[in-house]
């Protein structure tokens, strides 16, 4: 192996090894499966490592790599179905989460912050793996690891206006499933 | 001199919900938003459970640590190369 060779696997590491929990977490999230999330990472890096010579130096590398993991996900690790997931998308109002709590409970000041703090860590993630998955991707890549519109938009060649549009939708459907979770739990009474 | 933001209503407060948590979109629209909170309570105090429950699920979402293994497999790929 060449003196370059090593100064660029260095860098290369150096870049992404910080970054490995980030792409796990992001990996559990879209496979929804421990075994094929570390099959995913482990794909990503070493597709990400090959292509270390088209990643510009001083551009987002967070970003560049969120773009490998998605595509990789996309081309070999989602359900193999012939039909695209179908869902029937409940009518959620805006602030779905907020009044539906405080329709719930009368009496407490704060009813909303009570329940928000009861949520497990469990609960959170059990409310995003039952997103669709055309949801999931959008409000993982932007809601939990934070990538602005326009790199959403690159990395699944979408418009930036259908990631705005999904991304509403997305986050609308989480607060759905997030209140119930929290009947199901006995966070909020049932009615 | 401090120039004028232009006065929005709830409705479209609320129509840039997002972008606003975000920080997207054009920044005078980003001002327009701030603006109205300060003189809104209602969107306020609705604003600010929704930014609270948004910071809630991206720790929650980025809590997810890669196993030690799964680190070591990949130094160990990397070395292979």
């Amino acid at each position: 192996m060449s003196v370059s060779d090593t100064a660029s696997r260095k860098e290369f590491e150096e870049l992404v090894l910080p970054l490995l929990d980030s792409l796990y977490s992001a990996a559990l999230r879209m496979t929804r499966n421990a075994s094929d999330a570390e099959d995913l990472v482990q794909e990503t890096v070493l597709l990400a490592f090959r292509n270390f010579h088209q990643f510009q130096s001083g551009t987002n590398i967070k970003a560049w790599l969120f773009r490998i993991l998605t595509n990789t996900f996309i081309n070999g690790y989602r359900k193999k179905s012939k039909e695209p997931e179908r869902v029937d998308l409940p009518d959620v109002e805006d602030f779905y989460f907020l009044s539906e709590v405080r329709r719930q409970s009368e009496s407490a000041s704060d009813p909303e912050m009570q329940v928000l703090n009861r949520f497990l860590h469990e609960d959170i993630m059990a409310a995003i793996d039952r997103l669709p998955e055309e949801f999931r991707l959008v409000v993982v890549l932007n809601a939990i690891e934070g990538l602005a519109y326009q790199e959403i938009a690159d990395i699944l060649d979408i418009p930036i206006g259908t990631v705005r549009s999904r991304l509403y939708r997305g986050r609308k459907l989480l607060q759905k499933y997030l209140y119930d979770q929290a009947r199901e739990m006995g966070y909020v009474a049932s009615s | 001199m401090s120039h004028r933001v232009r006065q929005i209503n709830c409705a479209e407060a609320v129509s840039r919900l997002y972008d606003y948590l975000d920080r997207e979109g054009p920044a005078a629209s980003l001002e327009e938003v701030e603006v109205h909170l300060d003189l809104c309570r209602h969107c306020c105090s609705r604003f600010a459970f929704e930014a609270l429950l948004w910071q809630r699920v991206r720790e929650e979402g980025r809590g997810e640590k890669c196993p030690e293994e799964l680190k070591a497999k990949v130094r160990a790929l990397l070395e292979k190369y």
